[in-house]
């Protein structure tokens, strides 16, 4: 009888649906942005480090390892009135910049859209970050990415976060879980999330009128949370990260620099770097800021990700941890081979090992190169293993570089 | 073409009369009907496979208006054992999950306790085990009921 129930619901449903078709979604468009008053023009004092920010990867927050933090500052758009906030996690794998609403101190005006407030739900595997979205001046040395905008995360005047983000995965709501302040989003797609430009249910964007009173809606561009080098006056077509190389046995604390642009100033020029073409989203909605990955006879989707904090691969012959479940656990440490191939047909063999994951946990290291996990068949997670010990250049998607438009990377 | 706002308190109403439409793991073949009802899904295809041994499964594949692919395996004797998802955003868990979403969320934040970070996440409860990864816009993952595997699926069937 429930089953019959059943079945004459969902052909109601279904025939309701064909019916309709459309959606509930509101369209968020731009509208004017406020008059920001023009601050004084800082003294142009260009040094060579203008354009770069230190990197630490170390105890960090909470001591989990491979954890590359950054120091953000952030600002009222058009004042002075300004803070700084460390331990931001650096994030190849993502766009735009996120902070908990506990470390904002400064107050930051609300993205308005439409007749109410722009929330936004991010989702990070199997976890999800809600909250408002607001404006800043972003700081990161010498460039400003002016009254952009972030997700303020937890923000308690937007507390009840809609079913269509929580549906999607484990709320995200203190540094705790996520080991670090916030996320500076530098992958190489402009903003977070493309799609939503013209379809509302991603579940990425709402429009609330009140804090419990939310709508999933389409979002502009220029709404949504933006990564930020793309609104660098200069050095705004992607970034180089370069971590030193660290021991097998791993290292406490080591530090690198995060350098703004792709062959726009002195410090930043490709060099003999090979650049591998990975997919943009125009290619691709499914599939973008891919590469391919020959491992184990398999042909796996592949990206370079700092936010990864090991290399996530399908390797059913090497044990994994009993206790750290889906880290890798050999008893002895294990000498791999892939191949990278990017989409322009460039290849490259990398070498690379995976030691015990729960020895190197229990070791009091926290810059490790041989850390690693599974992975989904068919997909290949180079997390920040993969960057000790070179420099890596992200190149944004439309952006024109020395080496061609992006996106790409490159070593 | 106006909304589809009638089709909310309709499906409330079946919702309520019928536990099972919100279980799609461990759930019966309705169950998929009511995933693609309550996700928008356009159901692409049916396809019947045979594993090593004698039994038999058929893979229903959901495509999300967001392009997102969910597949959802049911066994021979009618029950979803695994489901899987690949796309530019992430699926209705809840709906794909069904009565192991709490376990699994609750697993997630003990695991973001002893590991926290973005990265990927594999976990196994008691009676289910999940993977997810990829970075932001390229979802990939899986959930299935190992107890639940008919004889002769290999794990790396369930992709």
């Amino acid at each position: 009888m429930r089953s019959l129930f059943l079945l004459a619901c969902v052909t109601l449903a279904l025939g309701l649906s064909g019916c309709g078709g459309g959606n509930d979604s509101t369209t968020v468009t731009t509208s004017t942005p406020p008059t920001i008053p023009v601050s004084p023009t800082p003294p142009t004092t260009t040094s060579s480090a203008s354009n770069q920010v230190a990197i630490t990867v170390n105890r960090g927050l909470t001591g989990e390892p491979d954890t590359p933090n950054v120091s953000v500052t952030i600002c009222v758009p058009g004042t002075t009135t300004c803070q700084t906030i460390p331990n931001v996690l650096l994030d190849t794998g993502s766009f735009g910049l996120r902070l908990f609403s506990s470390s904002v101190t400064i107050p930051l005006p609300t993205r308005t859209a439409g007749s109410g407030t722009l929330t936004n739900c991010a989702q990070f595997g199997l976890g999800t970050t809600y909250g408002s979205v607001k404006l800043a001046d972003i700081k990161l040395a010498g460039e400003t990415a002016s009254s952009t905008a972030i997700q303020v995360i937890a923000d308690p005047n937007f507390a009840t976060v809609p079913t269509t983000c929580s549906n999607r995965g484990a709320q995200v709501t203190s540094a705790s879980a996520l080991g670090s302040n916030g996320i500076l989003g530098i992958g190489s797609e402009p903003i977070d999330c493309p799609g939503c430009e013209t379809s509302a249910s991603a579940g990425a964007y709402y429009i609330c009128t009140s804090a419990s009173s939310c709508t999933q809606a389409t979002a502009a561009a220029a709404l949504q949370v933006t990564n930020p080098i793309v609104n660098f006056p200069l050095d705004n077509n992607g970034a180089l990260i370069t971590l030193p190389s660290v021991a097998a046995s791993g290292s406490a604390d080591v530090s690198g620099s995060l350098t703004f642009g792709i062959g726009t100033q002195t410090n930043n020029t490709l060099g003999n770097a090979t650049i591998y073409t990975i997919t943009p989203y125009v290619i691709s909605a499914q599939y973008y800021g891919t590469f391919t990955t020959l491992f184990n006879g398999s042909s796996d989707v592949a990206f370079v990700d700092s936010g990864s904090n090991g290399l996530f691969f399908n390797d059913s012959g090497i044990s994994q941890c009993t206790i750290s479940h889906g880290f890798y656990c050999p008893a002895s440490t294990q000498s791999l081979n892939a191949v990278m191939q990017g989409n322009n047909g460039t290849n490259s063999s990398q070498n690379f090992s995976i030691a015990n994951a729960q020895t190197l946990f229990s070791s009091s290291v926290y810059a490790i190169n041989n850390l690693g996990g599974t992975e989904t068949a068919g997909y290949f997670d180079w997390g920040l293993p993969f960057f000790f010990g070179r420099t890596l250049y992200t190149a944004i998607d439309g952006r024109s570089t020395p080496g061609g438009n992006g996106p790409y990377i490159a070593f | 073409m106006k909304s589809h706002r009638w089709l909310s308190p309709i499906m409330f109403v079946c919702l309520i009369g019928s536990p099972v439409a919100h279980a799609a793991l461990g759930g019966n073949a309705q169950s998929v009907q009511a995933d693609q009802a309550n996700m928008e899904a356009a159901r692409t295809s049916a396809r019947q496979m045979f594993a090593a041994v004698q039994s038999t499964y058929t893979i229903q594949s959901l495509t999300l208006p967001s392009g997102t692919v969910v597949h959802e395996y049911l066994s021979a004797t009618g029950q979803v054992f695994a489901v899987t998802w690949q796309g530019s955003t992430m699926p209705d868990l809840q709906q794909i999950l069904g009565g192991y979403m709490g376990g699994v969320a609750d697993a997630v934040k003990t695991y973001r306790g002893q590991h926290p970070g973005i990265g990927p996440v594999s976990l196994s409860t008691d009676n289910v085990v999940i993977q997810a990864g990829g970075h932001m816009g390229v979802y990939v993952g899986r959930a299935y009921l190992p107890a639940a595997l008919p004889a002769g699926v290999a794990l790396d069937d369930i992709q």
